[in-house]
């Protein structure tokens, strides 16, 4: 597994001052660029598979799930890049949505203490996670898996199984809300986003939690603390989870019981698609936030189609299969097949 | 880690990126399955023709419109006999609001019966665990079961072997599969085809027979939707020709019976189509996650037909003053037919004849425009459902499994 910590995306990502060309031309070589020209595609083709699919009002309906679902699949991404796969999303976010929209009964002056429950609850879940995994060698799916069945529990012993009070006012006006025309829950989800990207990418910190996942013996062996790494990177992704818990109850006002069932699958879909290997190691968090901007898109468009929803499944299911079966190709061997290659032998990145 | 071991584990794991591609193709249609059986059964409904054999009334029965009107209670007890007996009741969910009305609803009338005992069981959405419950029941000596099959067919040969066992199976709110008679007693529930008209007759008539009207049904392909659908489009092509159904006759953008994609699904809508007069949504929780869509892309309320529920009167309440194009009518959640389902297996097992109907077209129980505004009450939990008349003491008492 080691040879992914030196894949070249990693190796750009080393403090050093580089020029925006060189590290451009580095960025297209590295597995994080493709969905951006794919999201970019998508968007292009939109308005000609579903007219009005480009709308502002159709973008203000899209990109608050887009936002949630990138926030989601930020901490997803950050587990597989520990080696692990987290099943505890659905929980983890029902938990927390139906925290903030219970606790508080309505009032907004018990709303910071209702988000405070919340992390904490999602926190001490993750840490349940991370101390099943990393001190007693459970399998990160077995681990979490039950963690999403104690959670679940939680949630339905905490509601006694009846749909929760809507949000308070103030948390609905924070997540429907909108700063300058954007809406605030992509504030808050790019924000997090460029906050966990820049950690990874630029601190120590982060190069340790790289290294960790890359290769936990090597790490070891150069004094990284792997198993703290790992357990932290439980907690913060159980925040992360926590947080789109608590825009989503926010943005749908009455969020139900299980409003998180929707988010395990996208959310690791949308890991793959931003091209950060299951194998664990480098990743993206940007490049996961733009795989879940793109499969929410999609899904409007599918649905803006008018198509039967047979067709729309199919489109769907096939247009994901796609975007991951390209990444298999191994375009070196193909380039090198071609006669006219337009890359040079000498920049062949693998 | 041996390195073999190592190799398997990356197998896998990129097996499970494949698994997770395909998968989220399904997961819409496979998430609305599970909330299908998890929201009880909102999904319940059913087959129209399944029920059409609907037994002859006997001369004191009352009809459909007047059980509806009483939300099927009675105050006769000749149903319960004299004979001790036991009755199963089941759900297979069973921990929603939902479930706990229908529980509230069967087991508060199999209690008029002083001579009737009753074992309690919920499935937890798990379908082994229904069937192994209702195994168990059977074994227990149970004379009658009085279930929800929220797993529909899944759950018939568990019935036809009570069935061959002595046990009358009245099955309500979700279409148990098998056939009636030889597989289960009777199935009782509303007709889903009926349920369509009804929301239709109320769009053409509110519209005045002209504007353009989408249809939102539950998960893709599931016959509660496409039933409803049916009934849709024939009241609309025989008495209402100028609306339009911009959905389509054949099929219908799904919502999952989930407010998060019904508020997905109406956004891609809306984006769609301009001009949309009136929706059709069958689900009252979809219809509140509809709302939000028409409030986030700054569009004006429109008359909405759909399932009654205690937070969707409210929002129509606050919403009514900022948008007097805004109209709701409901029909009802229909956990109240549990009470003819219970008297009907007991009536079985006791030898005595009920003439009740099993199949209720059933008309709106809150219309807006016809005087009976949708009822909120913000101090009860947001999915409560007036129409089936349990008092708080029977819901607290009854509406559980112990």
């Amino acid at each position: 597994m080691s040879e992914q910590a030196a894949h070249p995306g990693t190796a750009v990502a080393v403090p050093t001052q580089i020029s925006p060309l060189r590290w451009l031309r580095a960025f297209v070589r590295t597995p994080y660029f493709a969905i951006w020209p794919a999201t970019a595609l998508l968007f292009a083709v939109s308005p000609i598979l579903a007219s009005g699919s480009l709308d502002g009002s159709a973008l203000l309906g899209m990109l608050p799930f887009a936002a949630i679902l990138a926030l989601v699949a930020a901490g997803q991404t950050l587990i597989v890049q520990q080696g692990g796969l987290d099943l505890s999303v659905p929980g983890m976010v029902s938990l927390s949505a139906v925290i903030v929209s219970k606790y508080p009964q309505g009032s907004d002056g018990r709303l910071l203490a209702a988000v405070a429950i919340a992390l904490g609850a999602c926190a001490l879940a993750a840490l349940i996670s991370g101390i099943a995994i990393t001190r007693f060698g459970i399998t990160p799916l077995i681990a979490t898996l039950g963690v999403n069945a104690l959670l679940t529990g939680a949630v339905l012993q905490y509601t006694s199984g009846s749909a929760s009070d809507p949000a308070p006012p103030a948390l609905v006006d924070l997540a429907s809300g909108k700063v300058a025309g954007i809406p605030n829950t992509v504030v808050i989800a790019v924000v997090l986003i460029a906050l966990a990207t820049f950690v990874v990418r630029r601190t120590i910190l982060g190069r340790r939690f790289v290294a960790a996942g890359a290769s936990p013996r090597a790490a070891v062996a150069a004094g990284i603390r792997v198993r703290e790494h790992q357990l932290g990177t439980y907690v913060v992704a159980g925040l992360l989870y926590a947080a789109a818990g608590i825009l989503l109850a926010g943005f749908l006002e009455t969020p139900g019981l299980q409003p998180g069932q929707q988010y395990l699958l996208p959310s690791i879909a949308a890991v793959v698609l931003g091209g950060t290997a299951l194998t664990g190691g480098s990743g993206s968090v940007a490049a996961t936030a733009v795989g879940a901007l793109f499969l929410t898109q999609l899904n409007q468009v599918v649905l803006g189609m008018g198509a039967a929803s047979s067709v729309q499944l199919l489109i769907q299911g096939l247009i994901i299969a796609l975007g991951m079966g390209l990444r298999n190709v191994p375009w070196a061997a193909v380039r090198r097949a071609l006669p006219s290659g337009r890359v040079p032998t000498s920049q062949r990145s693998d | 880690m041996g390195l073999e071991l190592k190799a398997a584990v990356r197998r896998l794991r990129g097996l499970l990126a494949v698994v997770a591609a395909c998968a989220l193709a399904l997961t819409v249609a496979a998430c609305g399955d599970s909330s299908s059986s998890s929201s009880g059964s909102t999904s319940g409904g059913g087959d129209s023709t399944a029920a059409a054999d609907t037994t002859a009334a006997a001369p004191a029965a009352a009809s459909t419109e007047e059980l509806e009107a009483t939300a099927g209670k009675s105050e006769d007890t000749s149903w319960c006999g004299d004979r001790p007996i036991t009755v199963g009741v089941h759900d297979g969910f069973g921990i929603n609001a939902w479930s706990q009305a229908s529980y509230a609803t069967v087991r508060s009338e199999l209690a008029k019966c002083d001579n009737v005992r009753q074992i309690v069981a919920a499935g937890g959405g798990d379908l082994q665990k229904t069937i192994s419950d209702i195994n168990g029941m059977v074994a227990q000596g149970i004379d009658a079961l009085v279930v929800v099959p929220g797993f529909g067919p899944a759950q018939a040969p568990a019935f036809k072997a009570a069935t061959q066992a002595g046990v009358r199976v009245v099955a309500w709110a979700s279409e148990p599969g098998g056939t009636r008679g030889t597989d289960y007693l009777d199935y009782v529930d509303w007709d889903t085809k009926a349920n369509g008209a009804a929301w239709a007759r109320w769009m053409g008539e509110t519209l005045r027979g002209r504007g353009n009207v989408v249809f939102l049904g539950g998960p893709a392909g599931t016959p509660v939707s496409q039933n409803e659908l049916e009934g849709v489009v024939e009241e609309f092509s025989a008495n209402y020709p100028d609306i339009r159904l911009l959905t389509g006759d054949k099929d219908y953008p799904a919502t999952n019976w989930d407010p998060a994609q019904a508020q997905r699904t109406m956004a891609a809508l809306l984006a769609k189509y301009p001009e949309i007069d009136g929706a059709i949504i069958d689900y009252g929780a979809s219809t509140e996650g509809a709302l939000r869509a028409f409030q986030q892309a700054n569009r004006r309320l429109i008359p909405i037909a759909t399932t009654e529920a205690n937070n969707l009167a409210c929002q129509f309440r606050r919403l009514k003053t900022s948008n007097p194009d805004f109209e709701l009518a409901t029909i009802s959640s229909r956990n109240w037919l549990g009470r003819i389902a219970a008297r009907k297996a007991v009536a079985s097992a006791e030898g005595i004849e009920n003439g009740e109907p099993s199949l209720f077209a059933l008309g709106l129980t809150e219309d807006s425009l016809g005087g009976r505004d949708p009822r909120c009450d913000p101090a009860s939990p947001p999915d409560t459902y007036f129409s089936n008349d349990l008092s708080e003491a029977d819901l607290e008492q009854f509406g559980k499994t112990d």
